[in-house]
Protein backbone atom coordinates (compact mmCIF):
# COMPACT_ATOMS: atom_id res chain seq x y z
CA UNK A 1 0.00 0.00 0.00
CA UNK A 2 1.36 3.45 -0.92
CA UNK A 3 0.06 5.37 2.10
CA UNK A 4 -1.82 4.27 5.14
CA UNK A 5 -4.67 6.12 6.80
CA UNK A 6 -4.36 6.78 10.55
CA UNK A 7 -7.60 8.63 11.21
CA UNK A 8 -11.18 8.05 10.20
CA UNK A 9 -13.56 10.96 10.45
CA UNK A 10 -17.06 9.52 10.60
CA UNK A 11 -19.64 12.18 9.77
CA UNK A 12 -22.65 10.47 11.29
CA UNK A 13 -25.21 13.04 10.13
CA UNK A 14 -25.31 16.54 8.65
CA UNK A 15 -28.23 17.43 10.91
CA UNK A 16 -27.48 19.85 13.76
CA UNK A 17 -29.62 21.95 16.09
CA UNK A 18 -27.10 24.80 15.82
CA UNK A 19 -26.76 27.23 12.92
CA UNK A 20 -23.19 28.53 13.28
CA UNK A 21 -22.31 30.97 10.52
CA UNK A 22 -18.87 29.33 10.08
CA UNK A 23 -20.06 25.73 9.88
CA UNK A 24 -17.62 23.70 7.79
CA UNK A 25 -20.25 21.34 6.44
CA UNK A 26 -21.05 21.73 2.73
CA UNK A 27 -23.70 24.27 1.72
CA UNK A 28 -25.85 21.57 0.12
CA UNK A 29 -25.76 17.86 -0.56
CA UNK A 30 -27.66 15.06 -2.23
CA UNK A 31 -30.62 13.73 -0.33
CA UNK A 32 -29.48 10.15 0.12
CA UNK A 33 -30.09 7.82 3.04
CA UNK A 34 -27.59 7.89 5.90
CA UNK A 35 -25.47 4.82 6.66
CA UNK A 36 -27.08 2.58 9.25
CA UNK A 37 -25.52 1.10 12.37
CA UNK A 38 -24.38 -2.08 10.69
CA UNK A 39 -22.76 -0.22 7.78
CA UNK A 40 -20.77 1.95 10.19
CA UNK A 41 -19.75 -1.10 12.22
CA UNK A 42 -18.31 -2.76 9.12
CA UNK A 43 -16.53 0.46 8.17
CA UNK A 44 -14.85 0.73 11.59
CA UNK A 45 -13.56 -2.83 11.32
CA UNK A 46 -12.33 -2.33 7.74
CA UNK A 47 -10.61 0.93 8.63
CA UNK A 48 -8.84 -0.65 11.60
CA UNK A 49 -7.62 -3.50 9.44
CA UNK A 50 -6.01 -0.94 7.11
CA UNK A 51 -4.12 0.72 9.98
CA UNK A 52 -6.53 3.40 11.17
CA UNK A 53 -5.96 4.07 14.88
CA UNK A 54 -8.43 6.83 15.69
CA UNK A 55 -12.01 7.61 14.84
CA UNK A 56 -13.60 11.03 15.21
CA UNK A 57 -17.35 10.67 15.54
CA UNK A 58 -18.68 13.94 14.22
CA UNK A 59 -21.31 15.51 11.99
CA UNK A 60 -23.37 17.72 11.99
CA UNK A 61 -24.28 16.72 15.50
CA UNK A 62 -23.57 13.05 16.26
CA UNK A 63 -25.81 13.13 19.37
CA UNK A 64 -28.81 13.30 17.04
CA UNK A 65 -28.22 9.64 16.17
CA UNK A 66 -30.15 7.41 18.50
CA UNK A 67 -27.62 4.61 17.86
CA UNK A 68 -24.61 6.70 18.95
CA UNK A 69 -23.85 4.56 22.02
CA UNK A 70 -23.92 1.47 19.86
CA UNK A 71 -21.55 3.10 17.34
CA UNK A 72 -19.16 4.04 20.14
CA UNK A 73 -19.20 0.46 21.33
CA UNK A 74 -18.55 -0.83 17.81
CA UNK A 75 -15.66 1.59 17.23
CA UNK A 76 -14.15 0.70 20.60
CA UNK A 77 -14.45 -3.02 19.94
CA UNK A 78 -12.79 -2.53 16.57
CA UNK A 79 -9.78 -1.22 18.55
CA UNK A 80 -10.05 2.44 17.59
CA UNK A 81 -9.32 5.40 19.85
CA UNK A 82 -12.79 6.92 19.92
CA UNK A 83 -13.29 10.67 20.09
CA UNK A 84 -16.73 12.30 20.12
CA UNK A 85 -16.81 15.73 18.49
CA UNK A 86 -19.97 17.44 19.59
CA UNK A 87 -21.82 20.64 20.34
CA UNK A 88 -23.06 18.94 23.52
CA UNK A 89 -26.68 19.46 22.50
CA UNK A 90 -28.92 17.61 23.17
CA UNK A 91 -27.30 15.56 25.92
CA UNK A 92 -28.09 14.34 29.43
CA UNK A 93 -25.58 13.36 32.11
CA UNK A 94 -26.88 9.80 31.98
CA UNK A 95 -26.32 9.52 28.24
CA UNK A 96 -22.80 10.94 28.56
CA UNK A 97 -22.04 8.32 31.23
CA UNK A 98 -23.39 5.63 28.92
CA UNK A 99 -21.07 6.84 26.13
CA UNK A 100 -18.14 6.57 28.54
CA UNK A 101 -19.17 3.10 29.66
CA UNK A 102 -19.41 1.91 26.04
CA UNK A 103 -15.76 2.84 25.49
CA UNK A 104 -15.59 6.52 24.54
CA UNK A 105 -11.97 7.65 25.02
CA UNK A 106 -12.43 11.43 24.81
CA UNK A 107 -14.96 14.15 24.14
CA UNK A 108 -14.45 17.39 22.23
CA UNK A 109 -17.01 20.03 23.04
CA UNK A 110 -17.53 23.20 21.01
CA UNK A 111 -18.10 26.59 22.59
CA UNK A 112 -18.97 29.71 20.65
CA UNK A 113 -17.93 32.44 23.07
CA UNK A 114 -17.44 33.05 26.81
CA UNK A 115 -20.22 35.59 26.61
CA UNK A 116 -23.60 33.86 26.85
CA UNK A 117 -25.36 36.44 24.72
CA UNK A 118 -22.81 36.29 21.89
CA UNK A 119 -22.48 32.49 22.17
CA UNK A 120 -26.22 31.96 21.77
CA UNK A 121 -26.34 34.50 18.97
CA UNK A 122 -23.61 32.66 17.02
CA UNK A 123 -25.20 29.25 17.65
CA UNK A 124 -28.64 30.56 16.73
CA UNK A 125 -30.04 28.84 19.82
CA UNK A 126 -29.80 29.36 23.59
CA UNK A 127 -27.38 26.51 24.29
CA UNK A 128 -24.42 28.11 26.09
CA UNK A 129 -25.51 27.07 29.60
CA UNK A 130 -26.28 23.55 28.43
CA UNK A 131 -22.75 23.30 27.00
CA UNK A 132 -21.17 24.43 30.26
CA UNK A 133 -23.16 21.75 32.04
CA UNK A 134 -21.78 19.11 29.65
CA UNK A 135 -18.22 20.27 30.38
CA UNK A 136 -18.86 19.92 34.13
CA UNK A 137 -20.37 16.44 33.71
CA UNK A 138 -17.34 15.37 31.68
CA UNK A 139 -15.10 16.37 34.59
CA UNK A 140 -17.33 14.66 37.16
CA UNK A 141 -17.36 11.50 35.03
CA UNK A 142 -13.56 11.71 34.64
CA UNK A 143 -13.77 11.94 30.87
CA UNK A 144 -10.90 13.67 29.05
CA UNK A 145 -12.27 16.95 27.70
CA UNK A 146 -11.13 19.04 24.76
CA UNK A 147 -12.75 22.43 24.32
CA UNK A 148 -12.86 23.75 20.79
CA UNK A 149 -13.69 27.30 19.97
CA UNK A 150 -13.78 28.63 16.43
CA UNK A 151 -12.18 32.07 16.49
CA UNK A 152 -13.17 35.00 14.32
CA UNK A 153 -13.65 38.75 14.32
CA UNK A 154 -16.32 38.75 17.01
CA UNK A 155 -14.74 36.54 19.66
CA UNK A 156 -10.99 36.76 19.08
CA UNK A 157 -10.63 39.51 21.67
CA UNK A 158 -11.98 37.15 24.35
CA UNK A 159 -8.96 34.92 24.23
CA UNK A 160 -7.90 35.50 27.87
CA UNK A 161 -11.42 34.70 29.08
CA UNK A 162 -11.55 31.62 26.87
CA UNK A 163 -8.34 30.26 28.37
CA UNK A 164 -9.54 31.04 31.90
CA UNK A 165 -12.84 29.27 31.22
CA UNK A 166 -11.03 26.21 29.85
CA UNK A 167 -8.94 26.09 33.03
CA UNK A 168 -12.00 26.45 35.24
CA UNK A 169 -13.72 23.62 33.35
CA UNK A 170 -10.64 21.37 33.74
CA UNK A 171 -10.18 20.91 30.00
CA UNK A 172 -7.19 18.74 29.09
CA UNK A 173 -6.93 20.37 25.69
CA UNK A 174 -8.00 23.67 24.23
CA UNK A 175 -8.24 24.10 20.49
CA UNK A 176 -8.20 27.75 19.53
CA UNK A 177 -9.22 27.15 15.95
CA UNK A 178 -9.32 30.21 13.76
CA UNK A 179 -12.05 29.83 11.18
CA UNK A 180 -10.93 28.45 7.85
CA UNK A 181 -12.81 30.17 5.07
CA UNK A 182 -14.63 27.33 3.37
CA UNK A 183 -18.26 26.23 3.54
CA UNK A 184 -20.43 28.66 5.48
CA UNK A 185 -17.39 30.59 6.73
CA UNK A 186 -16.63 31.60 3.12
CA UNK A 187 -20.22 32.82 2.70
CA UNK A 188 -19.74 34.91 5.86
CA UNK A 189 -16.09 35.84 5.38
CA UNK A 190 -16.70 39.57 5.48
CA UNK A 191 -18.21 39.38 8.94
CA UNK A 192 -15.78 36.79 10.31
CA UNK A 193 -12.28 37.61 9.04
CA UNK A 194 -10.26 39.19 11.89
CA UNK A 195 -7.82 42.06 11.71
CA UNK A 196 -4.08 41.47 11.79
CA UNK A 197 -3.81 43.25 15.16
CA UNK A 198 -6.50 41.03 16.72
CA UNK A 199 -4.76 37.93 15.52
CA UNK A 200 -1.29 38.99 16.66
CA UNK A 201 -2.53 39.79 20.16
CA UNK A 202 -4.42 36.51 20.40
CA UNK A 203 -1.39 34.53 19.23
CA UNK A 204 0.80 36.23 21.85
CA UNK A 205 -1.65 35.49 24.67
CA UNK A 206 -2.10 31.88 23.55
CA UNK A 207 1.68 31.36 23.41
CA UNK A 208 2.16 32.72 26.94
CA UNK A 209 -0.66 30.52 28.24
CA UNK A 210 0.81 27.47 26.50
CA UNK A 211 4.06 27.94 28.42
CA UNK A 212 2.33 28.67 31.71
CA UNK A 213 0.06 25.62 31.43
CA UNK A 214 2.58 23.18 29.93
CA UNK A 215 1.93 19.70 31.29
CA UNK A 216 -1.57 20.62 32.51
CA UNK A 217 -3.47 21.82 29.47
CA UNK A 218 -2.48 21.41 25.85
CA UNK A 219 -3.24 24.58 23.89
CA UNK A 220 -3.43 24.53 20.12
CA UNK A 221 -3.61 27.79 18.22
CA UNK A 222 -4.48 27.25 14.59
CA UNK A 223 -3.38 30.22 12.48
CA UNK A 224 -5.88 31.07 9.75
CA UNK A 225 -4.56 30.39 6.26
CA UNK A 226 -5.32 33.93 5.20
CA UNK A 227 -2.68 35.33 7.55
CA UNK A 228 -0.06 32.59 7.28
CA UNK A 229 1.42 33.46 3.87
CA UNK A 230 1.97 29.78 3.16
CA UNK A 231 -0.62 27.06 2.69
CA UNK A 232 -1.29 24.58 5.42
CA UNK A 233 -0.73 20.89 4.77
CA UNK A 234 -4.45 20.35 4.41
CA UNK A 235 -5.39 16.92 5.85
CA UNK A 236 -1.61 16.21 6.03
CA UNK A 237 -1.80 15.88 2.26
CA UNK A 238 -4.50 14.51 -0.02
CA UNK A 239 -5.10 10.81 0.58
CA UNK A 240 -2.06 10.40 2.84
CA UNK A 241 -3.32 10.05 6.44
CA UNK A 242 -7.05 10.73 6.62
CA UNK A 243 -10.24 9.04 5.59
CA UNK A 244 -13.53 10.91 5.83
CA UNK A 245 -16.87 9.22 5.35
CA UNK A 246 -19.89 11.47 4.76
CA UNK A 247 -23.28 10.68 6.34
CA UNK A 248 -24.45 8.96 3.15
CA UNK A 249 -21.31 6.83 2.97
CA UNK A 250 -19.11 8.60 0.41
CA UNK A 251 -15.45 7.89 1.17
CA UNK A 252 -13.43 11.10 0.90
CA UNK A 253 -9.90 12.45 1.47
CA UNK A 254 -11.39 15.54 3.16
CA UNK A 255 -14.83 16.57 4.31
CA UNK A 256 -15.39 18.97 1.41
CA UNK A 257 -13.73 16.97 -1.39
CA UNK A 258 -17.12 16.15 -2.92
CA UNK A 259 -17.70 19.87 -3.52
CA UNK A 260 -14.93 19.78 -6.17
CA UNK A 261 -16.20 19.33 -9.74
CA UNK A 262 -15.00 16.52 -11.98
CA UNK A 263 -13.87 14.16 -9.23
CA UNK A 264 -15.39 10.74 -8.66
CA UNK A 265 -15.74 9.33 -5.17
CA UNK A 266 -17.12 5.97 -4.19
CA UNK A 267 -19.56 4.84 -1.54
CA UNK A 268 -18.56 2.60 1.33
CA UNK A 269 -19.79 -0.96 0.94
CA UNK A 270 -19.61 -1.02 -2.86
CA UNK A 271 -16.13 -2.54 -2.69
CA UNK A 272 -13.50 -3.03 0.02
CA UNK A 273 -12.47 0.19 1.78
CA UNK A 274 -8.82 -0.61 1.08
CA UNK A 275 -9.52 -0.69 -2.68
CA UNK A 276 -11.36 2.62 -2.51
CA UNK A 277 -8.43 4.17 -0.61
CA UNK A 278 -5.82 2.78 -2.99
CA UNK A 279 -7.55 2.83 -6.35
CA UNK A 280 -10.43 5.28 -6.52
CA UNK A 281 -10.06 8.08 -9.03
CA UNK A 282 -10.91 10.75 -6.47
CA UNK A 283 -8.24 9.63 -3.96
CA UNK A 284 -5.53 9.44 -6.62
CA UNK A 285 -6.41 12.75 -8.24
CA UNK A 286 -4.12 14.88 -6.04
CA UNK A 287 -1.66 12.35 -4.70
CA UNK A 288 1.97 12.88 -5.61
CA UNK A 289 3.18 15.92 -7.53
CA UNK A 290 2.20 15.39 -11.16
CA UNK A 291 -1.04 17.32 -10.88
CA UNK A 292 0.68 20.40 -9.44
CA UNK A 293 1.09 23.73 -11.19
CA UNK A 294 4.74 24.57 -11.97
CA UNK A 295 4.79 27.03 -9.08
CA UNK A 296 4.26 24.13 -6.69
CA UNK A 297 6.10 21.38 -8.53
CA UNK A 298 9.33 23.38 -8.46
CA UNK A 299 8.85 24.66 -4.90
CA UNK A 300 10.93 23.37 -1.99
CA UNK A 301 7.84 23.43 0.25
CA UNK A 302 5.85 20.95 -1.85
CA UNK A 303 6.84 18.15 0.53
CA UNK A 304 5.73 20.27 3.49
CA UNK A 305 2.34 21.58 2.37
CA UNK A 306 1.59 18.99 -0.37
CA UNK A 307 0.19 21.77 -2.55
CA UNK A 308 -2.16 23.24 0.08
CA UNK A 309 -5.92 22.98 0.14
CA UNK A 310 -7.68 21.92 -3.08
CA UNK A 311 -11.07 23.05 -1.83
CA UNK A 312 -9.72 26.52 -1.06
CA UNK A 313 -8.05 26.71 -4.47
CA UNK A 314 -11.28 25.77 -6.23
CA UNK A 315 -13.68 27.85 -4.17
CA UNK A 316 -11.56 30.99 -4.61
CA UNK A 317 -10.33 30.62 -8.20
CA UNK A 318 -12.76 28.20 -9.86
CA UNK A 319 -9.91 25.84 -10.76
CA UNK A 320 -9.21 22.64 -8.83
CA UNK A 321 -5.54 22.55 -9.82
CA UNK A 322 -4.75 26.20 -9.06
CA UNK A 323 -2.04 27.11 -6.57
CA UNK A 324 -3.71 27.60 -3.19
CA UNK A 325 -4.28 31.40 -3.20
CA UNK A 326 -3.15 31.76 0.42
CA UNK A 327 0.38 31.05 -0.82
CA UNK A 328 2.37 34.25 -1.34
CA UNK A 329 3.65 32.82 -4.65
CA UNK A 330 0.16 32.14 -6.01
CA UNK A 331 -0.83 34.29 -9.02
CA UNK A 332 -4.20 34.69 -7.24
CA UNK A 333 -2.74 35.82 -3.92
CA UNK A 334 -4.29 39.29 -4.42
CA UNK A 335 -7.66 37.66 -3.59
CA UNK A 336 -6.40 37.11 -0.05
CA UNK A 337 -4.99 40.63 0.25
CA UNK A 338 -8.27 42.12 -0.93
CA UNK A 339 -10.19 40.14 1.72
CA UNK A 340 -7.70 41.09 4.44
CA UNK A 341 -7.75 44.77 3.46
CA UNK A 342 -11.55 44.72 3.60
CA UNK A 343 -11.36 43.22 7.10
CA UNK A 344 -8.95 45.95 8.26
CA UNK A 345 -11.36 48.66 7.03
CA UNK A 346 -14.57 47.00 8.19
CA UNK A 347 -16.42 47.83 11.39
CA UNK A 348 -16.69 44.11 12.14
CA UNK A 349 -20.45 44.36 12.24
CA UNK A 350 -21.27 42.85 8.84
CA UNK A 351 -24.38 40.67 9.24
CA UNK A 352 -23.84 36.91 9.38
CA UNK A 353 -25.99 34.49 7.45
CA UNK A 354 -26.82 31.53 9.64
CA UNK A 355 -26.33 28.00 8.43
CA UNK A 356 -29.46 26.58 6.83
CA UNK A 357 -30.12 22.93 6.27
CA UNK A 358 -31.26 21.79 2.85
CA UNK A 359 -31.86 18.21 1.80
CA UNK A 360 -30.40 16.59 4.83
CA UNK A 361 -29.58 12.92 4.80
CA UNK B 1 10.75 13.59 40.08
CA UNK B 2 12.26 11.19 42.62
CA UNK B 3 12.82 7.44 42.84
CA UNK B 4 9.54 6.86 44.67
CA UNK B 5 7.40 8.71 42.07
CA UNK B 6 4.94 6.56 40.18
CA UNK B 7 4.73 7.71 36.55
CA UNK B 8 1.18 7.31 35.27
CA UNK B 9 -0.13 7.80 31.76
CA UNK B 10 -2.90 10.40 31.69
CA UNK B 11 -6.47 9.13 31.18
CA UNK B 12 -6.72 10.72 27.71
CA UNK B 13 -3.90 8.51 26.43
CA UNK B 14 -4.04 4.97 25.16
CA UNK B 15 -0.98 2.84 24.60
CA UNK B 16 -1.49 0.23 21.92
CA UNK B 17 0.45 -2.04 19.63
CA UNK B 18 0.51 -1.20 15.92
CA UNK B 19 0.83 -4.50 14.07
CA UNK B 20 1.49 -2.69 10.77
CA UNK B 21 4.64 -1.05 12.14
CA UNK B 22 5.49 -3.68 14.77
CA UNK B 23 5.73 -0.93 17.38
CA UNK B 24 3.82 0.67 20.21
CA UNK B 25 1.96 3.93 19.66
CA UNK B 26 0.68 6.36 22.24
CA UNK B 27 -2.65 7.86 21.21
CA UNK B 28 -4.51 10.90 22.51
CA UNK B 29 -7.19 13.03 20.85
CA UNK B 30 -6.28 13.61 17.21
CA UNK B 31 -2.63 12.87 17.93
CA UNK B 32 -0.30 9.92 18.11
CA UNK B 33 3.32 9.15 18.87
CA UNK B 34 5.10 6.22 17.28
CA UNK B 35 7.35 4.79 19.97
CA UNK B 36 10.66 3.05 19.56
CA UNK B 37 11.07 -0.23 21.36
CA UNK B 38 12.59 1.08 24.56
CA UNK B 39 10.06 3.91 24.91
CA UNK B 40 7.26 1.37 24.45
CA UNK B 41 8.74 -0.87 27.13
CA UNK B 42 9.06 2.03 29.56
CA UNK B 43 5.52 3.30 28.99
CA UNK B 44 4.04 -0.17 29.46
CA UNK B 45 5.27 0.18 33.05
CA UNK B 46 3.78 3.66 33.56
CA UNK B 47 0.40 2.51 34.86
CA UNK B 48 0.71 3.99 38.34
CA UNK B 49 1.79 0.70 39.94
CA UNK B 50 5.56 0.87 39.59
CA UNK B 51 7.92 3.50 40.98
CA UNK B 52 10.61 5.16 38.93
CA UNK B 53 13.32 3.11 40.63
CA UNK B 54 11.47 -0.17 40.12
CA UNK B 55 11.06 0.63 36.41
CA UNK B 56 14.80 1.26 36.06
CA UNK B 57 15.58 -1.92 37.99
CA UNK B 58 13.24 -4.04 35.88
CA UNK B 59 14.77 -2.75 32.64
CA UNK B 60 18.33 -3.18 33.97
CA UNK B 61 17.51 -6.80 34.83
CA UNK B 62 16.12 -7.31 31.36
CA UNK B 63 19.10 -5.70 29.59
CA UNK B 64 22.11 -6.63 31.76
CA UNK B 65 24.59 -5.67 29.05
CA UNK B 66 23.40 -2.02 29.10
CA UNK B 67 24.86 0.18 31.79
CA UNK B 68 22.31 1.03 34.48
CA UNK B 69 22.96 4.78 34.33
CA UNK B 70 22.24 4.79 30.59
CA UNK B 71 18.87 3.15 31.20
CA UNK B 72 18.21 5.51 34.08
CA UNK B 73 19.02 8.54 31.94
CA UNK B 74 16.77 7.29 29.15
CA UNK B 75 13.83 6.65 31.48
CA UNK B 76 14.17 10.03 33.18
CA UNK B 77 14.35 11.94 29.92
CA UNK B 78 11.34 10.20 28.41
CA UNK B 79 9.25 10.73 31.52
CA UNK B 80 10.28 14.36 31.82
CA UNK B 81 9.40 14.99 28.17
CA UNK B 82 5.99 13.30 28.36
CA UNK B 83 5.11 15.08 31.63
CA UNK B 84 5.85 18.38 29.94
CA UNK B 85 3.58 17.40 27.09
CA UNK B 86 0.78 16.55 29.48
CA UNK B 87 0.75 12.86 28.61
CA UNK B 88 2.10 11.55 31.90
CA UNK B 89 1.84 12.52 35.57
CA UNK B 90 3.94 11.59 38.58
CA UNK B 91 1.80 10.26 41.40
Amino acid sequence: MRERPYTLTAELTYRCPLQCAYCSNPLSYDDRPALDTEQWRRLFAEAEAMGVMQVNLTGGEPLLRSDLERLIEDAHHAGLYTNLITSGVPLSRRRLARCRDRGLDAIQLSLQSTNRHLADDIAGLAVHDAKLAVARWAHELRMPLTLNIVLHRRNLDEIRDIIALAEALHAERLELANAQYLGWALVNRQGLLPTEAQLEEARRIAQAARERLAGRMEILFVTPDYHAGVPRACMDGWGRRHLVVSPDGVVLPCHLAHTLPGLTFERAGTRPLRDIWEQSEGFNRFRGEEWMADTCRTCAYRTVDFGGCRCQAFHLTGHVEAVDPVCRWSPDHHLIHTARDAAEKSSGRAPLRKRELHMVP
Amino acid sequence: MNDASRPTLRPKTRLRYDRHRDAFVLLWPERGLLLNRSAGEILERCRGQETLSSIVKALSDEYPQTHRHIIEDHVHRLIHDLCRRGLLTLE
